[in-house]
């Protein structure tokens, strides 16, 4: 059975992670675990990550960020968001927002799928097997809309998307708090798009949300551009220049916002230093305490979720036994400290926020394997299910903070004589009215018996599975009949269309992953070759004949492998080599050693042999 | 890597188990909490739908279904007023509509109480003083408040009466103890909405929507 892989899909950063015999670690590509979540559409083709990031200045109409943020969205949810993209949004009346970029359109799960495809590369170049089988994460807060979609980009990645795994319960895993036999744990997640609380309650290695709640259009982003605001506000006022109006003025300033305030992080006092269009300069010093007035307010707003959630889960600050920080913008000192005063306890800081989701979820996948065996996550839907009722009415189904998987049955019938068809409609939200909740999807429900009204019982059962995810099923009770359900979503995807963006996909996964992971080892084993040479040639006087030959034959053996395509003979060779010269590598160290103390530098030492 | 037994098959329950057991438990009303949670972790390890995610389609579903059946029983059987309405709801096949019910000897106690929120929050939203309204709605909500706080110990009498007539040949005794658990969970729907009608008006606020 192949690696399940455990991948936090980020709005500004995404990481793949897996579980090894040592733990669980993320996959790493030049000692850089984050890639990016940027998408270029250039000439060449896409580019991702890294080196999709230069062009958000270079090219800022065709370099697409944080899409995390337009999943399951229409183009009507996304209308506020349009004037603070670089990039141009479309699908008016589609249901589904598309992203203008590379001369096409692209619905946000293409977009993500790029990302994903990216870490999936990445994982497989590094642990030298294909990987088809994942874990993602998604903030707790995400409605069925935009888990559905997250799902469909993993599709459309080719990964079989096995569990969503909300991040903050994802977070808790990481921290290995299960070595606690009892304890109630909050995790506060503060990323770049998004904010989450969680309340879980750690019992014997089941870790079980009590509530949850959120905002899924808060985050460390909102903080960049508060203070690009005032940036742009400024240089308005002093140079009559509206840099807002242009991409790469929008790009620059956030840019610069961003970086300001990353750097107050550790100084008390940064600068912003802009040279402007028509070389006049913009020169700004923000100091700590400006920045903590300024971005009070937006962190003030992930308090009311906290103490919604301590409510909704029974419990006062009190009975929190500890508080876990999860996402980048928990690195800001003024949330640590608006956390800490509102929990009365100064919470935990140690795991990488960026990383301990990805950990999490690669714990996740482990358990899913079959492995950590002791744990098991117990989570919740963070929203009511509800179905329109007459007048326009919601009668709740699912109650938010409900443990998932979970299910509710509700009876229908017929209005007039031989009436065969029943319309549904299912929404999301915890108002009264179904305007004022979160359509999720209409269906029909079919084949009913031709029966006077009010004779037929169909009996539709929701079934929210451990993903959060609605399934539905329907049983005409009178007859037995399956009555037919095809569910349309209301912002999402048909199953036809993922599938026609699954098989259009391949033509971009050009780099064939095989041929990626060949193209990988080869350089990995031709640097190991050269330096075991480099070492013989240097070293060779403290090796005995037969070593030396071993070392040479092995060298030899991987240059050859090296010129074909034999990926597994590669690594086989690659292996071997690493065997042989392992010795040496510690013979050469205490050589050092022993040449250091006795009074001569390693080269000196070398150059005397 | 050890191949570790990931077909742990497990077996559908039959169609129609009840919250009691799928529990493994007697349909009793008294029910040790603490023994009710570790019977749901348990049974999560063995049905969660993650201890079969490889396993094949049918075995999912089976999964799926046994885990939100169990995982509804754990919250509804949890919950002592929860448990009493499903059990009447149970013990009448599905089909015990249960009202709010006021309590009758309280009539001229309602009639006073709902002139007086009326009033404050007519005096309330026209900007009148309301401090001696205020303190009236106070001193009437007082029976309301005492009888609510009653409400859970009268529950605990009727869970030790339906407890001590487990025979079904007692079907006239269980069925006076289950008319009682319906008026009391009546009487309890009615309360908690004539409280929060209180807590409202003393806030200004419009009368909450029926439920």
């Amino acid at each position: 059975m192949s690696r399940i892989v455990g991948i936090d899909l980020g709005t500004t950063n995404s990481l793949v992670a897996v579980m090894t015999p040592g733990g669980p670690g993320v996959i790493s590509r030049d000692g850089q675990a984050i890639v990016p979540s940027i998408v270029h559409f250039g000439p060449e083709g896409p580019a991702v990550g890294e080196s999709a990031r230069r062009f958000s200045t270079e090219d800022p109409e065709n370099t697409v960020y944080s899409v995390k943020r337009l999943m399951g969205k229409s183009l009507e949810d996304a209308a506020p968001e349009q004037s603070l993209l670089p990039y141009k949004l479309g699908g008016a009346g589609s249901g589904v927002v598309r992203i203008q970029a590379g001369g096409r359109e692209w619905t946000p799960p293409e977009i993500s799928a790029f990302i994903l495809r990216e870490l999936k590369a990445r994982a497989e170049s590094a642990l030298g097997e294909p990987i088809t089988q994942a874990v993602i994460t998604v903030p707790a807060y995400f409605n069925d809309a935009q888990r559905q979609a997250t799902k469909d980009a993993g599709r459309i990645a080719g990964l079989d998307v096995l569990r969503l795994v909300n991040e903050p319960t994802a977070a808790s895993l990481a921290y290995g708090l299960n070595r606690r036999k009892e304890a109630t744990i909050a995790v506060y997640d503060f990323g770049g798009g998004t904010f989450d609380i969680s309340i879980l309650h750690l019992n014997d290695g089941i870790f079980e949300v009590k509530a949850t709640a959120g905002d899924t259009h808060l985050g460390g982003d909102d903080i960049d551009r508060m203070l690009a605001e005032v940036f742009f506000r400024e240089i308005e006022d002093a140079h009559g220049l509206r840099l807002k109006d242009s991409a790469e003025g929008l790009e620059t300033v956030r840019l610069a916002a961003e970086g300001v305030k990353r750097a107050l992080t550790d100084a008390g006092s940064a600068a912003v230093e802009l040279t402007l269009p028509g070389g006049g300069a913009y020169e700004r010093v923000l100091t700590r305490a400006e920045f903590n007035e300024r971005a009070r307010p937006i962190v003030e707003r992930t308090l009311e979720p906290c103490r919604a959630a301590l409510k909704d889960a029974g419990l006062d600050v009190f009975q929190v036994d500890e508080v876990v920080m999860v996402g980048g913008s928990t690195r800001v000192p003024l949330v640590r400290d608006m956390v800490a005063d509102l929990f009365q306890r100064v919470p935990h800081t140690e795991v990488d926020p960026d990383q301990v989701v990805a950990i999490g979820a690669a714990v996740q996948a482990d358990i899913l394997s079959g492995g950590s065996a002791d744990l098991l996550l117990l989570d919740v839907t963070p929203l009511s299910l509800g179905i329109e009722t007459m007048g326009g009415a919601v009668e709740k189904i699912i109650f938010r903070n409900s443990t998932i998987p979970t299910s509710a049955m509700q009876d229908f019938t017929t209005g007039v004589d031989n009436q065969t068809a029943v319309d549904v409609h299912v929404l999301q939200g915890e108002r009264e009215l179904a305007k004022d909740c979160r359509s999720l999807a209409r269906f029909q429900l079919r084949g009913i018996p031709p029966l006077p009204a009010g004779i037929p019982l169909v009996r539709v059962t929701f079934m929210l599975d451990a993903n959060g995810i609605l399934q539905v099923f329907a049983e005409e009770q009178r007859t037995g009949q399956q009555a037919s359900v095809e569910v349309k979503p209301s912002y999402g995807l048909t199953e036809n269309e993922v599938d026609r963006m699954v098989e259009e996909s391949f033509e971009f996964a050009e780099e064939d992953i095989r041929a990626r992971i060949l193209v990988d080892t080869r350089v990995e084993a031709q640097a190991i070759a050269a330096a075991a040479r480099a070492r013989v040639r240097d070293f060779g006087y403290l090796l005995d004949v037969h070593e030396k030959a071993a070392i040479e034959n092995a060298v030899a053996a991987t240059d050859v492998a090296c010129q074909g395509d034999n990926f597994a003979l590669i690594r086989e060779r690659m292996e071997n080599l690493d065997a042989a010269t392992r010795p040496f590598a510690e013979r050469i160290l205490n050589e050092a050693i022993r040449r250091e103390l006795s009074g001569k530098t390693l080269e000196e030492a070398t150059k005397e042999g | 890597m050890d191949q570790v037994t990931l077909t742990n098959e497990i077996a559908p329950f039959p169609r129609g188990t009840d919250f009691f057991a799928a529990m493994g438990l007697p349909r009793r009303l008294i029910v040790d909490e603490r023994a009710l949670e570790s019977t749901f972790h348990d049974l999560s390890r063995r049905f969660h739908p993650d201890r079969h995610a490889t396993a094949g389609p049918k075995a999912r579903i089976v999964s799926l279904e046994n885990t939100a059946l169990i995982t509804k029983a754990y919250r509804t059987l949890r919950d002592p007023w929860e448990r009493a309405a499903y059990l009447v709801d149970l013990e009448s096949g599905g089909h015990a509509d249960i009202a709010s019910r006021p309590p009758t000897e309280m009539f001229e106690e309602i009639l006073e109480l709902q002139e007086l929120t009326g009033d404050l929050r007519m005096a309330l939203a026209s900007g009148a003083p309301a401090d001696g309204l205020r303190a009236d709605v106070l001193r009437a909500a007082e029976p309301f408040r005492k009888a609510h706080s009653s409400l859970d110990a009268r529950l605990a009498d009727l869970f030790g009466k339906w407890d001590s007539v487990p025979n079904p040949r007692e079907g006239a005794a269980r069925a006076a103890v289950l008319t009682m658990l319906k008026e009391l969970i009546g009487e309890r729907r009615y309360l908690l909405r004539v409280i929060a009608d209180i807590d409202s008006s003393l806030e200004g606020k419009p009368a909450p929507r029926e439920v």
